[in-house]
């Protein structure tokens, strides 16, 4: 909640969300706690508070601390391998990107469209499979019980720690800090990128001048092009989809409904950046050559 | 009339096409110079029968395509020979 003092009641932050879960209470904004899918879109109004001092507190206690990089990372930087130097110099013991679980977490789907003969809504995204909860209970069947990829790859980095390890997930998602909260084995800490930006910055740390390192584990930067492929994207968009939904149609096997307009590369907790498609689609062009 | 050969990187887990050469490498299709990306797609469509709906699925917004940095709305432009073409159907956020 913001504080009355810096409220201007203009009121932006109502208009911005698509279920209208806020409320204007005492003069200050409040959410519905029944409404609110905790996307994040509200202009930083709901949101669950930051978990750095928890993540810099394991590592100044030398806890074994791994990252789970969600996709999205690669337009953050022009070499986008710098953020994983950054990440070492911060004191990251090991740094994955999500994207490891990619074609488990698809496969996984593809085979329950398949044994349950309908098709499946991808669990990734929170705050939409919030709204399926939520409102739409009769399709709470085709919502994939398979855990997220940010749940998934947890799982696998964990095991990879010694005892007492812990792992964060970083990306552009507000909502994963609910999620992660909640679901059993998923990270022990999430940050947003616009949070680890502000934390590089206290630290001094440039990008520029670090050098590119490769991330532990899996590689495969084409794999990042399903960014750019949605079903249906925007909570208001969602709902319609849902609405129109007739499970019987023809159809995409595995419905990838995203709360952010554009996805995730939108996300609340991504810094301030131009068009980010180009970006990625000239990373791609470039890094993902043969 | 001269035939050149596109560059196309798949990835259609819908068509279970996940295979990383797919993306990686990509597809080289051959097509006729001043040919458009719907003529691509029905090039691709002769190659793999997985790939027959693709049109379809792209005009129910279920398929991006984007040529070299552009993502493509309208399939009527011509293909640019040189540029990546990728196809793709298939998300898990990110």
């Amino acid at each position: 909640m913001p504080k009355a003092s810096l409220c201007l009641d203009c009121r932006r932050c109502v208009a911005s969300c698509p279920r209208r879960a806020l409320v204007f209470q005492d003069g200050e904004p409040g959410a519905s706690q029944h409404e609110c899918l905790f996307d994040g879109h509200c202009h930083g109004i709901i949101q669950v508070p930051s978990q750095l001092a928890k993540v810099k507190a394991w590592l100044m206690d030398g806890c074994e601390v791994a990252v789970s990089l969600a996709p999205s990372y690669t337009v953050l930087a022009k070499e986008p391998l710098r953020i994983v130097a950054a990440l070492r110099k911060l004191g990251f013991c090991r740094v994955e990107e999500t994207i490891a679980v990619l074609e488990e977490t698809i496969q996984g789907r593809i085979c329950q469209a398949e044994r349950m003969g309908g098709p499946v809504f991808s669990s990734s995204c929170p705050p939409v499979a919030a709204l399926i909860r939520r409102d739409f209970p009769h399709l709470l069947r085709h919502l994939s019980p398979l855990p997220s990829p940010m749940v998934a790859h947890s799982r696998i980095l964990r095991e990879k720690l010694g005892p007492g390890g812990k792992v964060v997930f970083i990306g552009p998602c507000h909502a994963k800090k609910r999620e992660a909260a909640v679901e059993e084995g998923a990270a022990d800490g999430v940050l947003t990128f616009t949070e680890l930006f502000a934390w590089l910055a206290d630290e001094g740390l440039q990008l520029d001048l670090l050098p590119e390192e490769m991330v532990d584990g899996y590689y495969e930067p084409t794999s990042r092009i399903g960014l750019l492929a949605m079903t249906a994207s925007g909570l208001d968009r969602c709902q319609e989809y849902l609405e129109a939904f007739r499970p019987e149609e023809e159809g995409p096997r595995v419905i990838e409904l995203l709360a952010c307009p554009g996805g995730c590369l939108y996300g609340p907790g991504m810094p301030p950046l131009e068009d980010r498609e180009m970006i990625l689609l000239d990373q791609l062009n470039r890094e993902g050559g043969t | 009339m001269s035939t050149e050969v596109v560059t196309v990187k798949v990835f259609s887990p819908h068509r279970d096409l996940l295979d990383v050469k797919y993306r990686r490498e990509g597809l080289k299709v051959p097509v006729k110079a001043g040919s458009s990306l719907k003529d691509l797609l029905t090039a691709l469509k002769e190659m793999n029968s997985a790939l027959e709906s693709l049109e379809a699925d792209f005009s129910r917004g279920q398929v991006m395509i984007s040529q070299g940095s552009q993502r493509i709305q309208d399939l009527s432009v011509p293909i640019q020979f040189g540029q990546t073409i990728w196809v793709v159907d298939a998300t898990q956020g990110g």
